[in-house]
């Protein structure tokens, strides 16, 4: 073959097919924009791809119907941002306290993120709760009360053992390029279900670590990026969708003003007919105007009930922080909102404790514990768990060896995450570690499998939740991903 | 098919400005081209714009989206590429000299190997080196692996518009590039330094050319000695404080372990504080010690504790504890070794050593809180915050060591192992270094004889003017740059799976003109915005019958409008309230070279608010500038040479709320208002320097509507008023799209 006829090699025109539908396109750019709630129905049980363009200038939004029937509707992920210990929390070896102080008796990975020593047992007791009788720590009281309802995934893995390519792993499936985060798949195969707010919303996430591309679209269309409420180094009280209110007009002048330009756009249009995305700028102030009303009356928590507040541990300094935000959540679930991601984080990276685990994990358990009990209780009293899926975890879990003598170091070769609620087994462990809790043994749960599972439960495919990209099709799990259906309910 | 008609001026003059300096002209400016009766005016007007230095500004912000441009690493670990505004200078430089575009690729790739190389060669290299890495990747062969993924895949689209990615780890699916391809080209990345040899902790440094002489790295060791100290003096500060306050807490040990028995295991934190505030202890080192009590009821120091309860709990605590802790105090676990039971008056044993342990454990019952916010009084935790700030605000704005990003010949390595599945622990036959078989054209064939790493004979295979992609690819691009598509939709896919060529006998002649009139790219451009189709108007109601047959304007029946982009917004508006500054060049991040851009506290201290056209605003991957990342800048990690243009709510806010453009409104309506004028004469001003023209009656109507509305009839100079009409005007459907 000749170089030169590289680029016009004589194939069938594919954009032909597409051309017929261009208008389609642009209409559903504009259903995208408003994010209509009817578009998002509907059972789509043929083997048609949810897939889409970036090459075409118009493919700005897509919204089509699941592939089959949902389990869950949308999704909560509650992120601890740096690495909870499983064995210390919902993964109980009872191996590592016999052999407390003794080498592991099996090979370290390759690579590992610091020098490890001895085995480390954990500092605390785990007891049996509930009907299941499943084992959690004391650093969980509360969030124990629930063990009915958590499917335990104590066989999670991924593959790299630094904060920053985890986080990205966890988030967007791969450490090493930008690629969409799971939020914005999730909104680009649903949508949202409320033309007044964002599908995708994270709560004070962390700006470092791969920052924005942990909630970012990459390729996939803008409107399906997470909008950020606040960052992690800002309190939950100050949380705010950025430019979401004007500090000098009131509404009443500002809708005087909207109207103004409003006229402008309209005459403008009216001399260019044929441009469609100029009515889509008209529609998108609407929306704007909407959200400026909608975004705040979320934040504003002040209507809920001292009781409410009081569940999420508000009253008290320090489960306050987390407890806002969870509440936040479900104040956006309730309006529709697809993905939500709460974070604990803060300027220690919270979870991540080289040294002092003890003190450490006491003090972090200590803010999210009662927080997540208490969102748990009152999605379940709204009648919202059952098609909300809940994720707790962070990007790795901790080795049973010590680093120095009172911490552990990072762990991406098997660690726990829970679900809840969104059509899981309750009362359920999925999988394992092997005896130490350091390496995922039976039913192994890579990023990728976890991704397919929470895509699945959303009644997508993860194999045709594709789009088209520089060439080639992309999905959120790449080419791997194994939905894990033992655990459905 | 039937064309649309000439561009009126206005529209002409503006589309011209934008498109070639990327601003707004001016009211004097539009009116002197259209009252221009000379016959060649337009031609003058073209010739006048790309031989301004403004010009360099527009057409280099254009390759920086192709060359992923940034000023930090983003990825993993966030560090300023505080030298890379130089490589961002050289592009601007390099489009106002209109260097060849030839030479412009040949540096970029191998500036470092060019017989002469001089400064500037060795910064065009910094191309290679600003792609994102993961800087804290522990594994080394798949950090070295993965940076040159990144640099093949970058230059494969930027050069040739192929996808090379996907090769890494299998034969191209569709394109006619195998394995053994992407090896042979790997072996000269592989035989090239991206990475220095120093680093920061667990975070890799990049390689950069130094030009510093010994006594100027002599005189930088001294700043580098006051960031030290300005860091250490902080660092200091903290663990002076924690140690005193570790030290009163041990004092108050008792008093803890007694206030414990009137704190509640579920008592919120702000309960306990009544507690610890009555006795003088700390809060949180309260609530955590009645944690760590029930997390240790066997523990032999607090057993006693558990064992005691009932009504006189406290009472019992304090007789029983007072003593011990004052022995354990004292207690000094060096000397001399003897049996630590110590018998007390009473007859009670205990093992005055365990309660020395627990004493000193910082970890231990009386720990004190990680976060300095949680631990120390306000006043300690801002003195602090101002030593941290202090030794930030030194480091952000102390000079660099004079460098720039750049590679260099490493261990040469003539041949390369396959990475079966792109693994690189499962290794396959080796490959020589050598360029894509399919592309070996007769004389193109790597001369290899250099011995070097072979990337100035893969530069020069790429310029020969003999590899017909290259002048194509660049050609498209600069097509799409002026009409917001490309003649190939695809900029960086060329290959089978990429757009196919509307107009492909028009992309290869452009591309052998360009060969021929050495690669200059004024020449090029010059031809195509002095063409007809350049000059349509974009206005749709000239033809339906084409509108019909040609909906999407593929075939360029009329001028497409265009929105403006990020940059040109953002000038725009700074422009047209008189703010804009058109100074070029020099360093505008204001970051230190390899300094965090966050660490792990997310607080962003970077900041937009400079004046400087937006090719100097700094680019900080994985957090992008609220303005560039609503109106689709590109993502600065992945070459990009076609921008999607995207609708979302967020950019309406933008334009409704942010400072940006409430504060240039506000000047403008500062400076109407300054004049007396009658209100309509204002109205007019208002729309000339705006949007370019007058208003009609019904819009002049309107405006005044507003005004009196927001200015509750009370003066008709408000700047509050006036200020909203303007902000009205730039949200306006017509000053942010280009006809």
């Amino acid at each position: 073959m000749d170089v030169r006829t590289l680029a016009y090699d004589n194939l069938p025109d594919r954009r032909a097919a597409l051309k017929s539908t261009a208008i389609g396109f642009g209409q559903l750019a504009f259903a995208s924009l408003l994010q209509q709630k009817g578009l998002c129905k509907g059972g789509d049980t043929s083997s048609e791809p949810i897939s889409a363009s970036s090459d075409r200038n118009d493919a700005v939004g897509i919204v089509l119907g699941p592939h089959h029937k949902a389990r869950a509707k949308r999704v909560v992920f509650l992120f601890m941002k740096g690495g909870p210990s499983h064995v210390d929390t919902f993964d109980p070896k009872p191996m590592l306290d016999r052999h407390h102080g003794k080498p592991l008796p099996f090979p370290l990975p390759r690579v590992t993120f610091a020098k490890q020593g001895n085995l480390l047992k954990s500092p605390w007791k785990f007891r049996k709760y509930g009907q299941s009788g499943l084992p959690v720590s004391d650093l969980f009281p509360h969030v124990a009360k629930h063990v009915d309802d958590l499917c335990i995934l104590r066989s999670v893995h991924g593959t790299n053992p630094a904060h920053g390519g985890a986080l990205l792993k966890l988030h967007t499936g791969s450490d090493q390029f930008v690629r969409p985060s799971m939020g914005a798949w999730v909104t680009y195969g649903l949508g949202t279900e409320n033309e007044n707010l964002p599908a995708f919303v994270t709560i004070c996430p962390t700006l470092a670590h791969g920052g924005v591309n942990n909630w970012g679209s990459a390729f996939l269309p803008a409107s399906c990026q997470g909008t950020p409420m606040g960052n992690a180094s800002m309190s939950s009280t100050k949380a705010a969708v950025k430019h979401i209110a004007n500090a000098k007009l009131d509404k009443s002048d500002q809708r005087k003003q909207m109207d103004f330009i409003s006229m402008l756009n309209q005459r403008h249009l009216s001399e260019n007919p044929d441009e469609q995305v100029l009515s889509s700028r008209l529609d998108s102030f609407e929306l704007a105007f909407r959200m400026q009303s909608s975004m705040p009356e979320i934040q504003s928590i002040s209507g809920e009930s001292q009781a409410t507040q009081r569940l999420y541990g508000i009253d008290d300094p320090v489960t306050e922080d987390f407890g806002r935000q969870c509440l936040m959540a479900r104040r956006l679930i309730e309006r529709g909102v697809r993905f939500v991601q709460v974070t604990h984080s803060d300027s220690e990276v919270q979870w991540d404790q080289h040294s002092n685990l003890y003190h450490g994990h006491t003090k972090n358990s200590a803010e999210v514990d009662k927080p997540i009990a208490g969102f748990l209780m009152d999605l379940k009293q709204r009648g919202l768990l059952s098609d909300t899926l809940v994720l707790w975890g962070g990007e790795f879990g901790r080795t049973p060896t010590a680093q120095g003598n009172n911490g552990r170091d990072h762990n991406p070769h098997g660690f726990t995450m829970w679900m809840a609620g969104g059509g899981v087994k309750g009362g359920y462990a999925y999988g394992s570690t092997d005896d130490y809790g350091y390496y995922a043994a039976e039913n192994k749960m890579h990023v990728h499998d976890l991704h397919a599972t929470i895509l699945h439960l959303l009644g997508i495919n993860h194999e045709r939740l594709t789009y088209h990209h520089a060439g080639r099709d992309f999905r959120l799990t790449d080419v791997a991903g194994r939905v894990a259906t033992d655990i459905f309910a | 098919m039937e064309t649309a008609a000439v561009a009126d001026r206005k529209d002409l003059i503006r589309r011209l400005k934008y498109d070639l300096l990327g601003l707004p002209p001016t009211v004097e400016e539009t009116e002197d081209f259209v009252n221009d009766t000379r016959k060649d005016a337009y031609r003058r007007l073209v010739d006048q714009y790309l031989s301004s230095e403004q010009y360099g500004v527009r057409w280099g912000r254009h390759w920086l989206d192709v060359a992923r441009y940034a000023d930090s690493n983003g990825l993993d670990e966030n560090l300023a590429f505080g030298n890379a505004w130089q490589y961002r200078d050289w592009v601007v430089n390099s489009f106002n000299s209109d260097k060849p575009y030839g030479d412009f690729v040949v540096e970029q790739i191998a500036g470092d190997l060019l017989p002469d190389a001089d400064r500037s060669a060795i910064t065009a290299t910094g191309f290679l080196v600003l792609g994102a890495k993961v800087l804290a990747e522990p594994d080394r062969e798949k950090l070295e692996m993965d940076t040159i993924d990144e640099q093949l895949d970058t230059t494969g689209k930027v050069f040739l518009g192929m996808t090379f990615g996907c090769v890494r780890c299998h034969d191209h699916k569709f394109d006619p590039i195998t394995q053994a391809d992407y090896y042979g080209l790997a072996a000269i990345f592989k035989s090239t330094q991206t990475f220095g040899d120093t680093n920061t902790g667990a975070i890799k440094h990049w390689n950069e050319h130094v030009f510093a002489t010994a006594e100027d790295l002599e005189s930088m060791k001294e700043v580098e000695d006051r960031i030290a100290a300005l860091k250490k003096s902080a660092t200091d500060f903290r663990n002076r404080a924690y140690g005193d306050l570790r030290q009163k807490v041990r004092s108050q040990a008792v008093d803890y372990l007694v206030a414990a028995t009137s704190v509640e295991l579920d008592m919120s934190l702000n309960d306990v504080e009544e507690i610890a505030a009555a006795k003088g202890l700390h809060p949180r080192v309260l609530h955590h010690c009645r944690k760590h009590l029930q997390f240790h009821p066997n523990d032999p120091v607090f057993a006693p504790w558990h064992a005691l309860s009932g009504d006189k709990h406290a009472e019992q605590v304090e007789a029983l504890y007072r003593e011990r802790f004052r022995k354990a105090v004292d207690f000094d676990p060096k000397a001399p070794k003897k049996d630590s039971e110590v018998e007390l008056a009473d007859g009670d044993d205990f093992d005055v050593g365990l309660y020395h342990s627990a004493l000193m454990d910082n970890s231990g019952f009386l720990a004190v809180p990680p976060k300095p916010d949680f631990a120390f009084d306000a006043s300690t935790y801002q003195e602090y915050g101002r030593l941290m700030e202090e030794a930030r605000l030194y480091e952000s704005a102390a000079p660099d060591v004079d460098s720039v990003m750049s590679v260099k010949d490493g261990e040469i390595v003539p041949e390369l192992a396959i990475h079966i599945r792109g693994n690189h622990r499962n290794l396959g036959p080796a490959v020589k270094t050598d360029v894509p078989e399919v592309m070996r054209f007769a004389a193109g064939k790597l001369p290899l004889s250099d011995q070097g790493s072979g990337r100035l004979a893969l530069a020069r295979w790429l310029t020969s003017g003999e590899n017909p992609l290259t002048a194509r690819v660049q050609v498209n691009r600069i097509w799409g740059w002026h009409f917001g598509t490309g003649l190939v939709q695809t900029p960086e896919n060329f290959g089978v799976l990429g757009d196919r060529a509307s107009h492909p006998r028009l992309l290869d002649w452009l591309a052998a003109e360009f060969v021929e009139n050495e690669w200059s790219t004024k020449k090029l451009q010059r031809m195509i915005v002095l063409s007809s189709t350049y000059q349509q108007s974009s206005s749709s109601q000239a033809s339906s019958l084409a509108q019909e047959q040609d909906p999407g304007n593929r075939w360029l029946w009329k001028f497409p409008m265009r929105r403006l982009e990020a940059e040109q917004l953002r000038d725009a508006i700074l422009a047209v309230s008189g703010k804009l500054d058109v100074t070029l060049g020099g360093k505008t991040v204001p970051l230190r070279n390899r300094q965090f851009v966050f660490n792990h506290t997310s607080v962003d201290h970077t900041k937009y608010d400079s004046v400087r056209r937006a090719i100097y605003l700094p680019v900080i991957r994985n957090n992008l500038y609220t303005a560039f990342e609503q109106f689709d800048f590109p993502d600065p990690t992945t070459p990009t040479g076609h921008r999607s243009v995207t609708t979302v709510a967020p950019q309406a806010l933008l334009l409704m709320n942010s400072p940006l453009v409430i504060e240039a409104s506000d000047q403008l309506a500062r400076q109407l208002t300054a004049k007396s004028e009658s209100e309509s004469s204002r109205i007019e001003s208002a729309f000339l320097r705006i949007l370019g023209r007058k208003p009609d009656a019904t819009e002049s109507a309107a405006a005044s509507k507003l005004i009196q509305q927001v200015s509750d009839g009370s003066s008709s100079s408000s700047v509050v008023a006036w200020s909203v009409l303007c902000q009205s005007l730039l949200a306006a459907n017509e000053f942010i799209y280009i006809q």
